[in-house]
């Protein structure tokens, strides 16, 4: 059974999909539950340069295969896949570990790091997709022009 | 302000020659290996890549051992954009420049650049490769250029108008920030659009690989490039997006052990206002800059963010740095130097001390470019004091001190104007009045000081210009008059080996005394002083007393006479004589004032007035609301009301405060305006006879509203 949850104040995605389009046959789980699921195998990064509502896919290649992984310990890992970043960690090898949390009534995913975090506008999650809005650290209120999309 | 600019201009410049000149060294090297048999087709042999082991290409320069291919077409590009440059391209010709012929002992006799080197202009080696003599000192430029680079463009973002030029002799303009946003897009494209890695220019069409400088020196920049595209989108005003992969490894990267954390710190300083990280988020921050000796980083963030919470909330250690610098430079010489025991280790002596806190490049890295321990394998060093520059001109902004700007042409002089104030004495002196002038030392300690002399501006007189202290005199008016005095101070200073400082007098590593020289200058007026009648603050619903003081130079036998006009007051006061006097001012009814002092000086006379305005305690109509916020005088109004701020000592934001009125009946807005003083007085002819509301809108009590009537019946 495929579960979404959509968070309702991401407009740009529920113009086509609305709240109210979910599945109700089976108990809804949580975005914890989702997140936690298993590994996450391939991660896009799409940016909003111009401010036009299109966001276009960048980045190397190398890291769209990398795999992420939310534990119910509130750990994360980044693991790199099939292809490395040239003067990486190697193939399939922990590039990144640190804590994650949900905040906003679990409508933000939040990094954690030594110094300052990483926070996320949860766009909406299914079993095999997350969408995420990067919120940045100098404009925490402002135009979302850089998303981040899971996928397993 | 024209010759900093310049200064920067030459700086940008010499960028952009050290990229041209790069662009030459790669033409050259791909045409000299391209239609080369394979075995001498590598970019770089591994003579010039190898420091060691059975590996030919195995160093920390791996990535030259790539055949360049014989259709490789590539051509110079002398935009001086190209981001990716030598570090230095001096040669021998520098030695004639900065040779000094009458120093007979510290002297430059010889240029060690890599560029020199691999110019080969004694001849000594005729094979040299230049480009690859380049890879083999890492010549070539990594992330520590870069971020530093980006370090420094972000201050001219900062504090250089977006307009400014230089226009050199043949005419042409340059614009200063347009040249910065190129030289940084450039670098910071070539190392994101490669993968984070800094690469050859054209290596990935012209060699069957691409040749990136190695991890090692520098040229794998996948934890710092987050903080790059930061910088660029500052510097720029540009938009570029990281990836969540370049966002993670930034952030992971502040915790790190080893130095090159500090990319972090480095880009964060001047990329965000560290103030708003989380209160944990600051107090580690705060601490990695100190345990890193990069304590300037929160200096930096203070200046490129000011206003709110600063992250130093104190310059105390940084002007104590200033203050305990070397006179003569920071210098290093090396564990048991001093030691008498030991042969002499350089000639001549360096006499300059090891210094806490000062130990040469100090903000460059962690241990301040070098180990704190100063072993024993370290040659004897002097340094330049650009670490000082930095500092002094950082803390003189941050601080808003009313300084010039470190001079390197005569540093002795600046070292000490961080402390201001360095002549006693009195700072206004009449025609004919003589004053006592005494320099004050920096140190405390017994030495006696050296070549003292004081001058004067040329309408006064000095009369021991070689004492600690003189007589002035003026002789006629001048604005501004001066006294100035320099002289000669020595100081104990204490030395540092090992980790541990040495401050005394025991052998083998004792303390050193270096002389420091110092100029300090005290502006004098020449005639009568300007006073001012400053109060206390009034509280019209408090005791309501009212206390002045004449604020101005308190010269012996001045003398003070009050007066009091259109004044009621409850203790009938109508003149007095002091520097302050206190009335009380009655309740009974508003009431006007002026208030007048006439002061007699030894310079003449004066007098001096104030107009005051005071107010019943506010109630009802015309009284505010229930706090008493706001008070309108005279109510019912005519043609000009006054209203004033009821809470006690309350002191109008320097920007004002905006006030609004608005019609009763209708809500309409009549008036808008600012108003900068406790009371004011608004012009009301325009308004016609109605009831009208006054808002004032203020940072520290939200609204206040009062209301009042314009009457002319």
């Amino acid at each position: 059974m495929k579960k979404i949850i959509f968070i309702c104040f991401a407009l740009p995605f529920i113009t086509f999909m609305g709240c109210g389009s979910k599945e109700q046959d089976a108990p809804m789980a949580s975005v914890s539950e989702i997140l936690t699921q298993g590994e996450w195998t391939s991660v896009t990064n799409l940016e909003d340069i111009d401010l036009d509502g299109t966001f276009v896919e960048f980045g190397d290649d190398c890291e769209k295969d990398d795999h992420f992984v939310f534990k119910t310990d509130l750990t994360f890992q980044q693991k790199t896949g099939a292809t490395d970043c040239d003067g990486g960690v190697g193939v399939n090898a922990i590039a990144a570990e640190g804590d994650w949390s949900l905040e906003d009534a679990d409508r933000t995913l939040v990094l954690h790091f030594f110094i300052e975090d990483a926070k996320f506008k949860i766009y909406s999650i299914t079993d095999h997709e997350i969408k995420l809005g990067m919120i940045e650290d100098t404009n925490p209120i402002g135009v979302i022009t850089q998303q981040i999309i899971f996928k397993r | 302000m024209q010759r900093t600019l310049e200064e920067i201009f030459l700086a940008l410049q010499a960028i952009r020659r050290l990229d041209m000149q790069t662009q030459c060294l790669i033409e050259e090297m791909y045409n000299t290996r391209k239609n080369n048999p394979d075995d001498a087709k590598y970019m770089c042999e591994w003579q010039y890549t190898n420091s060691g082991g059975l590996n030919p290409f195995g160093s920390g320069h791996v990535n030259f051992d790539s055949q360049v291919v014989d259709d490789c077409n590539f051509k110079a590009n002398y935009s001086g954009y190209n981001g990716f440059f030598i570090r230095e391209d001096a040669t021998q010709q520098l030695e004639q420049i900065l040779h000094d012929s009458t120093d007979e002992t510290y002297n430059i006799d010889g240029v060690g650049s890599s560029f020199a080197q691999a110019t080969n202009e004694f001849q000594l080696c005729p094979k040299v490769d230049r480009f690859c003599y380049m890879a083999h000192d890492q010549n070539f430029i990594s992330q520590d250029q870069v971020s530093n680079l980006l370090f420094g463009f972000s201050f001219i973002k900062r504090f250089i108008p977006a307009g400014a030029t230089v226009t050199t002799c043949d005419g042409t303009s340059y614009n200063i920030r347009a040249i910065t946003s190129s030289i940084t897009e450039a670098l910071v494209f070539n190392i994101d659009d490669h993968d984070n890695r800094i690469v050859i220019p054209s290596s990935g069409d012209c060699c069957e690989k691409p040749v990136k400088i190695s991890t090692s020196a520098g040229g794998h920049c996948g934890a710092s490039v987050h903080g790059m595209i930061q910088a660029y989108e500052y510097i720029t005003g540009k938009k570029r997006k990281s990836t969540l992969g370049q966002g993670i490894a930034y952030r992971l990267s502040a915790d790190w052990i080893t130095r090159d954390k500090l990319y972090y710190y480095r880009f964060t300083a001047v990329t965000r206002d560290v103030s708003n990280l989380s209160a944990l988020g600051r107090i580690r921050f705060k601490n990695t800059c100190f345990d890193s000796n990069v304590e300037i980083y929160l200096l930096a963030n203070d200046i490129m963010f000011p206003g709110g919470d600063d992250i130093t909330e104190s310059t105390d250690f940084f002007r104590d740095m200033l203050c305990d610098a070397p006179c003569s430079g920071p210098c290093s010489k090396g564990e048991g130097y001093d030691d008498p025991t030991l042969p002499p280790q350089a000639f001549p002596d360096f006499t300059c001390p090891n210094t806490p806190n000062w130990l040469g490049t100090r903000w460059e890295a962690q241990d301040g470019g070098r180990p704190l321990k100063n072993p024993k394998d370290v040659l004897p060093e002097q340094f330049n004091g650009l670490d000082y520059m930095a500092l002094f001109n950082m803390y003189a902004i941050k601080n808003n001190l009313n300084v010039p700007y470190y001079n390197p042409d005569l540093p002795p002089d600046s070292n000490n104007a961080i402390v201001n104030d360095q002549i006693d004495g009195p700072s206004n002196l009449c025609v004919g009045q003589t004053g006592t002038y005494a320099l004050k030392r920096l140190y405390l300690n017994s030495f006696p000081l050296s070549d003292i002399s004081w001058k004067s501006s040329s309408n006064m007189t000095v009369f021991s210009p070689s004492a600690e202290s003189t007589d002035a005199k003026m002789n006629s008016k001048l604005d501004p008059s001066f006294v100035s005095v320099s002289f000669g101070e020595d100081r104990f200073i204490p030395q540092y080996y090992e980790g541990a400082t040495i401050n005394s007098t025991a052998t083998p590593y004792p303390r050193v005394i270096e002389t420091c020289t110092s100029s300090n200058r005290k502006e004098i007026v020449s005639g009568m002083p300007e006073y001012t009648i400053q109060d206390n603050g009034f509280s019209f619903c408090g005791p309501r007393d009212y206390t002045l003081v004449v604020e101005g130079p308190d010269f012996p036998n001045n003398k003070y006479k009050w007066s009091f006009k259109n004044f009621i007051a409850n203790n009938s006061i109508t003149t007095a004589t002091g520097k302050s006097v206190t009335i009380q001012v009655s309740t009974s009814q508003y009431s006007y004032g002026e208030i007048s002092v006439e002061i007699e000086t030894i310079c003449g006379s004066v007098t001096i007035k104030k107009n005051v305005n005071f107010m019943e305690c506010p109630s009802g109509l015309g009284g505010g609301g229930a706090d008493n916020s706001i008070l309108v005088f005279p109510n019912p109004g005519r043609d000009e009301i006054s209203m004033a701020f009821t809470q006690d000592n309350y002191e109008i934001p320097p920007n004002g405060i905006p006030i609004r009125i608005v019609r009763a009946n209708s809500g309409q807005v009549v008036r808008t305006e600012h108003v900068y003083s406790k009371i004011s007085t608004i012009n009301t002819s325009t308004l016609t006879n109605g009831s009208y509301n006054i808002q004032a809108t203020t940072p520290e009590f939200g609204i206040l509203n009062s209301s009042f009537i314009i009457s002319r019946d």
